[in-house]
């Protein structure tokens, strides 16, 4: 495990050199009209050590440094995409068993057509349909937003659901369910890929764990279909869904950005697309770094669950299995 | 019964022709390859035929509906945008954009990143373990953040963001094909074919390459949906091409504030949009199905 461990951050630590050796050049290219210098492996060196004691530089358009910006607005991003995830596990998981158990059937034809679509569906146009619908026929939800204007929640966390529970104003409640309602929408269209990935993978576990052997002893002991699935079938089938998920990151971190343009989340994304109008290089190269070095992050810590959790898996490492 | 086969030879037809027979069979895939080849003839011959020069604006016909409302009139069958553009012209020239530039992206990235991931899979040791490692990691970034990523260095343009969507799509495709010819290069009828003195260019065109179809169907669409998917999110967060582009997620961008005004001019786009995609995903997956059954 520790030798697995050590492996994966040497891999880690490569990629991020290779990242702030990019990043390195890219201004470099940008900042050499300015300053003519010939030292480019001091000059790397410097930029490195400022990149390793959290200094991305100042961003021109705020004049605030830069990680500042970004760590106040990143976990409006981090809500968003933690509640897809949630939802896209609380729908994926039954209607995966749902389709795996019904191999060929008519409720996996269903639920895979629709997978298809989700599959399909650009992400702003959805969000834009969910908004017209919801929003402007019905007048159920907010159009955009995190918060309705009139309550004042001091920051704590920065979840803006954690902070009005947490805040002692006398409309906390009310807060918190008008931050829910005005989660809601993005939530759906940020879940909709994660969720079509969490079907399809405990679909795919499920079937295939359902003819096997252990399977059939348990049914010739008398359990039902329900008790199968809870004791046996989940157990042995969910530790595969992990791995995915992980890699899932990455796209809904970058569908959340999409996402947030359209209903005007005060996240990552459009905070990133204006840096790239307004050609604010420190903060695009900042930004650029840090969700980067987030979603690779994020892989490793999913990989190193997974390991965690499931043994076989740390067989395969050692060649054992 | 009389039997009128007289020669009583069996033809057996290569694996790739009788997967072709399979896909013949399934009905929906061939509606959806006929959809598909429409598209891409809108494509290529898309200004000859668009009702409405690309720049023709109608200021009698603002935010005229679709021809099937009650005020809506047939020559503008889509209905008007509100600065008097025929939509359905909009759409067919769009379709040069959006699709002929995801296919030719795709088209070339397939065949650099698949040459490169020849030659990785076909190396060992060093060179091709770096080539792994940096390809897992560079692949667990998702290629539409690798391409705002490439954007926000190039600066926004059609032009950048299809030369972004090329370079995110080269891991794609070199990790796949590395993979393919790594796992096929470890069989037996290879090392067989080895022992019989087979040069490696020979292993290659005879033993490898035959088998590693599959790898190429699947990655090719999927390289084109997420190609298409890209373009059209850069379009729409202003990245990519720029009005009076008419690509299909531009399209979308400039009408997000008529959403409420004329909700069809938001609908028509994103369906056209949703049914490119569709097709492609309908035609690859009839594609591999057959394909895996026909080399059976």
């Amino acid at each position: 495990m520790l030798i697995y461990i050590i492996k994966r951050l040497n891999v880690l630590v490569i990629t991020l050199f290779l990242l702030s050796v990019v990043a390195f050049l890219l201004q470099r290219q940008v900042i050499t009209d300015f300053v003519n210098t010939d030292n480019m492996l001091g000059d790397y060196q410097r930029y490195l050590m400022a990149m390793l004691s959290g200094d991305f530089g100042i961003s021109q358009a705020s004049g605030n440094p830069v990680l500042q910006d970004i760590l106040t607005i990143f976990p409006a991003t981090l809500e968003l995409c933690l509640m897809a995830f949630i939802v896209s596990l609380i729908l994926g998981v039954p209607f995966g068993i749902l389709a795996g158990l019904s191999r060929g059937g008519s409720a996996d034809y269903g639920i895979m057509t629709v997978t298809l679509v989700g599959v399909s569906i650009p992400t702003f146009w959805f969000a834009m349909l969910l908004m017209m619908f919801f929003s402007l026929h019905l007048g159920w939800l907010p159009v955009s937003g995190r918060m309705g204007l009139l309550y004042e929640i001091p920051v704590v966390t920065g979840f803006n659901l954690l902070d009005t529970l947490l805040s002692n104003q006398p409309y906390k409640y009310e807060a918190f369910f008008d931050s829910l309602q005005h989660l809601a929408l993005p939530t759906i269209v940020l879940a909709a890929l994660p969720t079509t990935e969490v079907i399809r993978q405990v679909r795919a576990s499920i079937g295939e764990e359902m003819d096997k052997n252990y399977i059939k002893a348990a049914q010739a002991k008398g359990l039902n279909t329900f008790q199968i699935i809870k004791r046996h079938g989940l157990r042995n089938a969910l530790p595969a869904v992990i791995p995915s998920l992980g890699l899932q990151f990455g796209r809904v971190l970058t569908t959340a950005m999409i996402t947030e343009t359209v209903f005007s989340w005060p996240g990552i994304g459009p905070w990133m697309v204006n840096n790239i109008y307004l050609e604010d290089h420190s903060a695009i190269q900042g930004g650029m770094l840090f969700i980067a070095a987030f979603v690779l992050l994020a892989n490793m810590a999913t990989d190193m669950l997974h390991l965690l959790i499931n043994p076989l898996k740390r067989d395969e490492l050692y060649g054992k299995s | 019964m009389a039997n009128h086969d007289v020669f009583r030879e069996e033809t057996i037809r290569s694996p790739l022709a009788h997967s072709w027979y399979i896909y013949q069979q399934n009905t929906i895939g061939m509606i959806a390859l006929w959809a598909l080849i429409f598209i891409g003839v809108l494509a290529l011959i898309g200004p000859w035929i668009a009702p409405y020069p690309l720049d023709h604006q109608d200021v009698g016909a603002l935010l005229n509906p679709p021809s099937w409302f009650e005020q809506g009139e047939v020559h503008f069958f889509f209905g008007t945008d509100d600065l008097g553009r025929d939509l359905l012209s909009q759409l067919i020239y769009g379709a040069q954009l959006t699709f002929g530039g995801a296919f030719i992206t795709v088209i070339l990235a397939m065949l650099i990143g698949s040459a490169i991931g020849i030659i990785g899979g076909m190396s060992r040791g060093m060179q091709a373990s770096i080539l792994h490692h940096f390809l897992d990691t560079l692949l667990s970034i998702p290629s539409l953040l690798l391409a705002i990523i490439i954007i926000s260095v190039l600066g926004p343009g059609y032009f950048n963001t299809l030369l972004a969507v090329f370079l995110a799509l080269l891991p794609l495709f070199t990790r796949a094909v590395y993979r393919a010819v790594h796992d096929e290069l470890n069989k037996e009828y290879i090392i067989a074919l080895r022992l019989d003195g087979a040069t490696p260019l020979r292993i290659l065109r005879y033993g490898i390459l035959p088998n590693i179809v599959e790898t190429f169907v699947s990655q090719t669409t999927r390289a084109m949906t997420s190609a298409i998917l890209d373009i059209t999110a850069l379009g729409f967060l202003g990245l990519g091409a720029q009005r009076p582009l008419p690509e299909w997620g531009t399209m979308l961008s400039d009408t997000m504030e008529l959403v409420f005004l004329a909700p069809w001019t938001v609908t028509l786009p994103g369906l056209t949009i949703l049914a490119t995609i569709l097709i492609i995903n309908i035609v690859g997956e009839g594609l591999r199905q057959a394909i895996i059954k026909g080399m059976d």
